[in-house]
């Protein structure tokens, strides 16, 4: 073995740099190598932190719930509770590990996926972000919960569907990246809200007809008159009052709101015209019905992955109707469903996906029809 | 001095928000000296532009120091501890 590779682990970089002005080019030769030997392990090690695309594929769980102190910061928060660990005292810890735990169980069940990024990626959950923190948000590695003012919202944890919201826009991170700008936002906005409801349908084991369809209903204060965020079966009318306004979501495309792409305009209206695809995969998963993540989720996921990241809602539409096409057939009720839940709220679907059946089974129905 | 902090975005991004305005003449001396002290900074020392991340809450703190008008801006992911402070000094004047 060479002399140099000794060194990779013990030699501090200040005398490996010294080194490079050694006399001895067999040290130099080793300096230079072992620096760049470390180099290139600590960009991996940067890649692996931030796409994790190079890690290898783990099996199973592994949650870690993280508590902030109500700092606005993830960086010094300790660990509250780790996988198959017991229950903590705090439960907003526990909200947040169980709600983790369904989701993923979720996606593997049904979607046989292994965590957000299919290869057993880490569930990170921080929990009592800042004081009376009103949201909940995904920073592209962690899921972050506030505890709500005690006002108007309580603690995020609460709701299954608002966990389940935010581990599905890792979901699409790690699938289309959808955009997070006008329809490509509405869409990446929207695919969290039917995750997230199914998520709560598939714990609940609920039939389409039987589920509430609203999103966030958990996280109002118990005296507030709030009903949710946003109703994917109603949208427009999750909440209509003094201290909330009314809710703004459209259902249609022709009442599409246009705003602009700035942080006041919601980047193009991503959580107002999110109710235009909320209200077709409603409208889908009602009219097949049996529950939603069997033929619609499977569709409105299939199709997804097919989408690049600044797809519009008739590009995914189209990707609706190819993926049924292709998983049941031209002339299943899943197909036709996804034409008429699409030409309900107002989006056309785009003529070549419609013409290009790609299953063995389209292609034998296509050719017994010639 | 005064300012208005509005936030925008956040998974309840279509929930109507007030503007919460706070000025140092509501302040204690120490008060409106720890104000001007975080505004100077965030001033001098802006957060980076970063790619915004999905629910993530934005801020817009308009500034009216007298003198000048101006506006700091940032989110939650690129604002600096004192941009923090300064959202949280707001926040709680209410």
């Amino acid at each position: 073995m060479p002399r140099w590779c000794c060194m990779q682990c013990i030699v501090p970089p200040h005398i490996l740099r010294n080194m490079l002005k050694s006399r001895d080019p067999r040290v130099r030769e080793a300096a230079m190598r072992t620096l760049l030997t470390t180099t290139h392990l600590r960009a991996e090690r940067l890649l692996l932190q931030r796409g994790g695309f190079l890690a290898s594929v783990v099996a199973g769980k592994r949650r870690t719930i993280f508590d902030c102190e109500h700092a606005e910061s993830t960086d010094a928060a300790p660990v509250k509770r780790s996988e198959g660990a017991a229950k903590s005292p705090d439960r907003s810890v526990n909200n947040a590990y169980d709600g983790l735990g369904d989701t993923y169980d979720f996606w593997k069940a049904v979607f046989q996926r292994n965590s957000i990024d299919d290869r057993g990626m880490r569930l990170d959950g921080y929990v009592h972000y800042g004081n009376a923190y009103n949201n909940a948000f995904w920073n592209g590695r962690q899921m972050i919960f506030g505890d709500g003012d005690g006002v108007l919202f309580s603690d995020f944890t609460g709701s299954l569907d608002v966990i389940g919201h935010e581990l599905g826009h890792g979901i699409t991170q790690y699938t289309a990246n959808l955009a997070y700008h006008n329809q490509s936002g509405a869409l990446n906005e929207s695919m969290s809200d039917v995750f997230g409801s199914m998520v709560k349908q598939w714990h609940l084991k609920q039939t389409a007809k039987a589920a509430d369809w609203l999103i966030g209903a958990d996280i109002f204060t118990p005296g507030h008159k709030g009903d949710a965020l946003r109703s994917m079966k109603a949208p427009g009318t999750a909440y209509d009052n003094a201290d909330m306004g009314k809710d703004p979501q459209p259902a249609r495309m022709k009442d599409f709101v246009k705003m602009p792409d700035t942080d006041e305009g919601d980047w193009g209206g991503v959580h107002i015209n999110s109710g235009i695809p909320n209200h077709a995969f409603y409208l889908l998963a009602t009219a097949l019905g049996g529950r939603s993540w069997e033929a619609a989720g499977h569709i409105w996921f299939g199709a997804l992955k097919q989408s690049d990241a600044k797809v519009d809602f008739a590009g995914f539409a189209s990707h609706t109707y190819t993926v049924a096409v292709t998983l049941y057939g031209p002339a299943s009720p899943e197909a036709s469903g996804v034409e008429s839940a699409w030409n309900e709220v107002g989006v056309a679907i785009a003529s070549p996906s419609r013409s290009s059946p790609r299953s063995p089974t389209a292609r034998a129905r296509a050719k017994s029809r010639v | 001095m005064r300012v208005c902090l509005r936030a925008f975005g956040g998974i309840a991004a279509a929930v109507r928000r007030d503007a919460i305005v706070l000025d140092d003449s509501q302040l204690d001396a120490p008060g409106a000296a720890r104000l001007r002290r975080l505004v100077s900074s965030v001033r001098v020392n802006p957060p980076r532009s970063l790619e915004i991340h999905p629910d993530e809450l934005s801020y817009a703190l308009a500034v009216d120091d007298g003198k000048d008008h101006y506006e700091l801006r940032g989110h939650d992911a690129s604002l600096t501890p004192d941009f923090r402070e300064l959202i949280q000094m707001v926040r709680e004047s209410t």
